[in-house]
């Protein structure tokens, strides 16, 4: 997840850069001896340039990595209930058919308030 | 639960009969249900006011910027003093909502979504006026780096385009900030709505379900962004600052600008949210939600950044004094005493007489007190930036082109329908989406539940940030510790 922010963080820092002196070098105006590219003020569109690239880095971060969007569109998975953005923790353990007495043991031993066996 | 007596085109939200659901889920979603008389009047006023500023902005393309007192000296007038005002106000949202964030201060989660909402509102207000005062509009989009054929590109040299790189990062990374963060609200919304609002919510939420990875990584990039938005807010207002201080108006071309009007933003910024708050807690009774101590913690902003600003403005005339240049002492004394020594004097009392009344502690914990205040600093913050602004270009070097202007009818209805634009927003916004963050709240409910005892409660213990128990069982070990934490 870091990484994201990172990379666009360092792609923004790189852009504010290159693309303002790439731009003063392609139409050099001429101040009076003055370099064409002004670097000390591309230091503020890098830095803004940074910010922008690393926050939607970090968004397509989060989609990525969170899995986002999840399912199919106005259908949640078979073990989501909606009492689960209420007070309530889910737990989801996926076992195969010849472990289901084991886990329901050991989830009620564990003062589940309540276990249920979801199919799929 | 009766519904509230009052049209039902908002009531497609219900939350699941009792007792599956949590009572923070029904406050808090209980705000978006129905549209009370009240609601629509306060929302009819506001759209008037909106269509009657597009009307007249259609009329200034029209005509042009004379109609809004454009002459010479002065080519700035109310539309940029609103826009510095606007994106000030942008900017306490991201201060609440990041900064606090990265402090760890509990008490920011009851007043954070609002603040969010209050920042993405503000800035696209802002950015109508950059519109708005351009009066060629259609020419608007030249400030951008586009290739061209004629082989033009921007000067970016000026602080003009450091401003829309600046305001765009601002506006795009606001609305990501407080997307990312609606996201698991919104799912709290969709598993309790019909109709429309389901239809609108599954879309927005993502097929959220609060799985371990969704709030790692939602958590993750929460924080990331946080340490993002903290130096953006700082850099935004002060690159608006530099719009003044690169130029060689006397009064402008100061150094103390960049720190003197990232204070002043988060001043007016406050305010606003006080301004918004307070009414929304009385009408929406959250009081359980947001507490009078949230309103004190504010109220405490408040008085250190009108400390700030005002000590920003004795800086100002001492340096003017002190400097011994004729053209400064002149045009500061001219603040004072000129031909808008109305305004300067406003500007004085709202923004550094009015607050000090925030020292007692009993003035400081009245809520209508508070409320009085906030709107004075409104009033205040605005009229400041119309003193340095206009004073500014009024009395610049030679006497012989000094020139004194006059609000016209033109801006001033502009301004008022800016208002009325963000009214509307957050209007909309309180029956869209919730104006509290849900699944923040509930964090410090649990948090409270977990070591405070039998009471769970919303509302923060008083001067706690994050206990020392959860503090020290999350926190890294070692700079190169695997262990993840948040």
């Amino acid at each position: 997840m870091r990484i994201y922010t990172l990379v666009g963080g360092l792609l923004g820092a790189f852009t504010g850069y290159a693309m303002p002196i790439w731009m003063a070098t392609d139409w050099p105006l001429m101040v009076g001896g003055k370099p064409f590219a002004s670097i000390p003020i591309y230091t503020v569109i890098s830095f803004e340039l940074t910010v922008l690239f690393g926050g939607l880095a970090t968004l397509i971060g989060l989609l990525l990595v969170g899995r986002l969007p999840h399912g199919t569109f106005g259908k949640t998975d078979s073990a989501y209930q909606p009492r689960f953005s209420a007070e309530d923790f889910g737990l989801l353990v996926r076992c195969k058919e010849r472990d289901v007495p084991e886990v329901d043991a050991l989830l009620r031993a564990h003062e589940a308030k309540e276990v249920t066996l979801v199919e799929g | 639960m009766t519904p509230p007596p009052a049209l039902s085109v908002a009531d497609s939200i219900r939350p699941l009969p009792e007792p599956a659901d949590s009572k923070i889920n029904r406050d808090l979603l209980r705000v978006m249900e129905g549209l009370s008389p009240g609601y629509l009047l306060l929302l009819g006023a506001a759209m008037l006011s909106v269509g009657a500023a597009a009307a007249t902005w259609i009329y200034q393309i029209y005509l042009g910027l004379g109609i809004a007192g454009y002459t010479h000296p002065l080519f700035w007038g109310v539309y940029i003093v609103s826009f510095v005002f606007w994106v000030g106000i942008a900017h306490a949202g991201t201060l609440i909502s990041a900064i606090l964030y990265l402090f760890r201060a509990k008490w920011r989660n009851a007043i954070n979504r609002g603040a969010e909402a209050m920042t993405v509102f503000a800035v696209l207000t802002a950015a109508q006026f950059l519109g708005i005062h351009v009066g060629r509009i259609w020419k608007a989009y030249f400030i951008l780096p586009y290739p061209n054929q004629r082989g033009l590109w921007v000067n970016f040299r000026s602080p003009l385009e450091w401003d829309t790189f600046a305001i765009s990062t601002y506006a795009t990374i606001s609305i990501v900030f407080f997307y990312i963060g609606l996201i698991p609200d919104l799912a709290i919304a969709r598993d309790r709505a019909r109709g429309w609002r389901k239809l609108l919510y599954t879309a927005l939420a993502l097929g959220w379900q609060g799985t371990t990875r969704e709030w790692k990584s939602h958590s993750r990039s929460v924080l990331h962004l946080s340490g993002l938005a903290t130096p953006l807010v700082l850099s935004v207002h002060s690159v608006v600052s530099w719009d003044f201080a690169m130029a060689l108006v006397p009064g402008w071309h100061a150094t103390i600008f960049a720190p003197y009007f990232v204070a002043g933003a988060i001043f007016s910024g406050f305010a606003m949210v006080l301004t918004v708050m307070i009414p929304v807690r009385r009408v929406y009774r959250l009081e359980a939600y947001i507490t009078d101590y949230h309103f004190e913690n504010m109220a405490r902003f408040l008085l250190l950044t009108s400390a700030i600003v005002g000590y920003s403005y004795f800086t100002e005339y001492f340096i003017a004094w002190y400097s011994g240049v004729e053209s400064e002492q002149t045009s500061f004394w001219l603040r004072a005493f000129g031909p808008y020594w109305i305004s300067t004097w406003i500007m004085i009392s709202c923004n550094v007489i009015f607050p000090q009344l925030l020292w007692v502690k009993r003035l400081r914990t009245h809520i209508p007190t508070i409320f009085v205040i906030a709107t004075l600093i409104n009033v205040g913050m605005w009229f400041e930036r119309y003193v340095i602004i206009i004073t500014g270009l009024s009395r610049e070097f030679d006497p012989a082109v000094w020139g004194v202007y006059t609000p016209t009818w033109a801006e001033l209805t502009i301004l008022a329908g800016s208002f009325g634009f963000f009214a509307m927003l957050f209007l909309l916004f309180l029956k869209l989406f919730p104006a509290i963050a849900i699944n923040e709240i509930k964090e410090l409910a649990i948090h409270a539940k977990a070591h405070g005892g039998a009471k769970v409660s919303a509302a923060p213990v008083q001067g706690a940030s994050l206990c020392r128990r959860c503090w020290e069982s999350t926190r890294p070990r070692g700079p190169f510790s695997r262990r993840r934490d948040g």
